[in-house]
């Protein structure tokens, strides 16, 4: 029998990618641990080196195995406590697992990997045999074989080896079933209208076992794409490593809410906006060890990531302890470069003032970077993070440190929105963000300055009139009472007038063709059940706009 | 009847190859394992003609596994799986009373006749 090795590179693929990663995390882990915490971490490294290298061997990826091979030799001088694991020997074990990840990937796809494994092995050599044990005196690695919680096995259990538990499908296939979804979840509501026409008992008991079923169907398509924001989360403990060392920083980096769910395609989109938030935390926010001793904190700045589920959103947060934002500084610096006049830039709240940092241009005077402690590139995070559907907002306390919120849906692919009247014409507004819809009848007017105002349950908000601010004509509404929407947008609340609200529904939002999607305010179209084509709004960008 | 067997390695992928080879030889795959532990688990329901155990496992490792297979049945078949340049461990294996051993990377013909000559034809 001859083995026909392609039939193996998949499995092989996802699995030794799992050890890589598994390996990072352990690496990174260690470091934080006392020496004599680390026999357990470093004997399943040494396990996850040795599996590799069996698995690349029987592959015949004889690089790879070399590589794994010199790791196995590395960890196993290291488990056995005759050198010590310092910084620099971490820096070349990482450096030799990502080289392995591009070895096997490239292996994989048959493609060259510019990776030069004897430079590596040499260098990671160098470091094992540079590196003195630990002097006498100081804890020595324990020889004993410390207790383990097993780890999540991949087996489904001893007993029924049939069973596949899982199965990998193409993002793409994946991607295609959810649009269907949602064309069928259109077509249902088609079939909902003629039903109410036609008034029939049988109809409406078909329509309503089809009702639940797509609604089922739907809930589990989307369940489908739902990934945890640990596919996103887990590279960054070794992105904060490598940038503290580069910047001579301290951190205590912690992260919260792997397990929180997120649709992968809002979750894609997710990597380089917390990147960039967390690598301007530990360059502009976070104080030097000194300058933190200094100030009477302490010398290791904390720096979180969290993700946490609150109604129907998910929201992200990057917190540090470091010097916080000068929101005086902001407005005076607004006011300098001609963004606002002073007196707008006084009535600004202090959230305002800091989403300044966020527009396009503002925050690349290097004074103001200095100033506000708060680097380049914020409105490429604010306009990612509003490319998925979501809201940001900005807490800072000088000298205490700053809070960035990313407000995020679980998934974009089909919202309920609420249809509403302006005029003739008929919107959509996502139900996620309306509070609740006072009558015009009930709602007491005021002006404060220029602003129209009304007061709603013992909070003043500043009251739009919908329909001017989007430029709809004037027009006899069909039907309906005029009422005030209590919108909200991360924090912030505004009263929106319609002129009448027709239904709830839910919608598959489709995105505008790039002719009309500059004219901020939407958040793309969608098609009812009847046909007509309808414009959904983004409230926030119609709150931006104000 | 085709001779059983229990396919004991931390590595799906290298349990699957493993499998394949077994299969095309004719044995029949009762179960896996991906430690030693689940090996134990499983030995007394699946009453398997013979196991294939790894030797570096998470949990409970190929030899500790051996050992205690030995000991809960005497007549426990058990092949060990081993890479190259584990000389020390095969010795023990030996030692415990491992059946014979397959070296990785698995070369088909090589682990067939290894089979075949611990535990006989499928």
């Amino acid at each position: 029998m001859e083995l026909d090795l392609s039939k193996y590179v998949e499995a092989f693929s996802a699995e030794s990618m799992e050890h890589l990663q598994h390996m990072e995390q352990l690496l990174l882990e260690l470091e934080r641990l006392p020496t004599d915490e680390r026999a357990g971490p470093l004997n399943e490294l040494f396990r996850s080196a040795h599996t590799l290298k069996g698995m690349a061997a029987a592959m015949e990826f004889t690089e790879a195995a070399t590589l794994a091979h010199r790791l196995e030799n590395a960890l196993d001088t290291f488990r056995s406590g005759n050198a010590a694991l310092t910084a620099e020997a971490t820096d070349q074990m990482l450096a030799a697992v990502d080289a392995l990840g591009r070895l096997t990937s490239a292996a994989v796809t048959g493609s060259a990997a510019e990776v030069d494994t004897e430079a590596l092995c040499a260098r990671l050599e160098a470091v094992v045999s540079g590196a003195q044990p630990p002097a006498p005196g100081e804890p020595t690695e324990p020889t004993r074989e410390p207790e383990r919680p097993a780890p999540a096995s991949a087996t489904g259990g001893a007993a029924q080896p049939e069973r596949i538990e899982s199965i990998r499908v193409k993002v793409d296939d994946l991607d295609a079933l959810v649009d269907q979804v949602g064309e069928l979840v259109t077509a249902r509501s088609h079939l909902t209208d003629i039903g109410e026409r036609i008034a029939s008992e049988e109809m409406d008991e078909a329509l309503d076992q089809l009702t639940q079923i797509t609604s089922e169907l739907q809930s589990q398509a989307l369940r489908l794409r739902m990934v945890s924001v640990a596919r996103v989360f887990d590279r960054f403990p070794r992105t904060v490593r490598d940038l503290t060392r580069e910047l001579g920083k301290e951190v205590e980096f912690e992260v919260l809410g792997r397990e929180i769910e997120l649709d992968r395609v809002i979750l894609d989109q997710l990597h380089e906006p917390l990147l960039h938030l967390l690598r301007n935390a530990l360059d502009h926010g976070l104080e030097s060890p000194a300058e933190r001793t200094r100030l009477g904190k302490p010398p290791v700045g904390k720096l979180t990531l969290s993700a946490r589920r609150e109604r129907e959103h998910v929201v992200v947060e990057v917190v540090d302890d470091g010097k916080g934002m000068d929101a005086e500084a902001l407005r005076a610096k607004a006011v300098e470069r001609g963004m606002l006049t002073s007196e707008e830039a006084a009535l600004l709240t202090e959230a305002q003032v800091f989403l300044l940092v966020c527009a396009p241009g503002f925050s690349t005077v290097a004074q103001v970077t200095q100033l506000s402690g708060r680097g380049v590139g914020m409105d490429v995070v604010k306009t990612a993070v509003e490319a998925a559907g979501g809201t940001m907002e900005i807490v800072s306390e000088l000298g205490k440190g700053t809070r960035f919120a990313l407000h995020l849906p679980v998934t974009l692919a089909i919202i309920r929105v609420l249809l509403i009247r302006l005029g003739a014409e008929v919107y959509g507004m996502p139900l996620s963000n309306v509070q609740e819809a006072v009558s015009m009848e009930d709602v007491t007017l005021r002006t404060i300055g220029n602003r129209e105002v009304t007061t709603i349950r013992d909070l003043v908000l500043p009251v739009l009139r919908t329909k001017k601010l989007l430029e709809v004509p004037e027009a006899p509404t069909n039907g309906g009472t005029p009422r005030v929407l209590v919108v909200e947008v991360g924090r912030q609340r505004v009263g929106m007038v319609v002129d009448g609200l027709l239904r709830q529904q839910e919608v598959v939002i489709k995105p505008l063709s790039s002719l009309v999607r500059q004219i901020r305010g939407f958040a793309g179209a969608t098609i009812l059940g009847d046909g007509r084509v309808v414009l959904v709004l983004d409230p926030a960008t119609v709150l931006a706009h104000v | 009847m085709a001779k059983r067997v229990l396919v004991v390695d931390d590595a799906a992928f290298m349990r699957m190859m493993l499998k394949d080879i077994l299969k095309s030889g004719g044995y029949e795959i009762v179960g896996e394992a991906g430690d030693g532990k689940e090996a134990l688990d499983a030995y007394p329901t699946l009453k398997p003609d013979f196991v294939t155990m790894d030797i570096v496992m998470p949990n409970m490792g190929g030899l500790d596994a051996l050992r205690a297979l030995r000991q809960a049945d005497p007549n426990a078949a058990v092949i060990m799986v081993s890479a190259m340049g584990q000389d020390a461990l095969v010795q023990e294996a030996s030692e415990a009373g491992a059946k014979g051993f397959i070296i990785k990377p698995f070369r088909p013909q090589a682990v067939l006749d290894t089979v075949r000559g611990a535990v006989g034809e499928a």
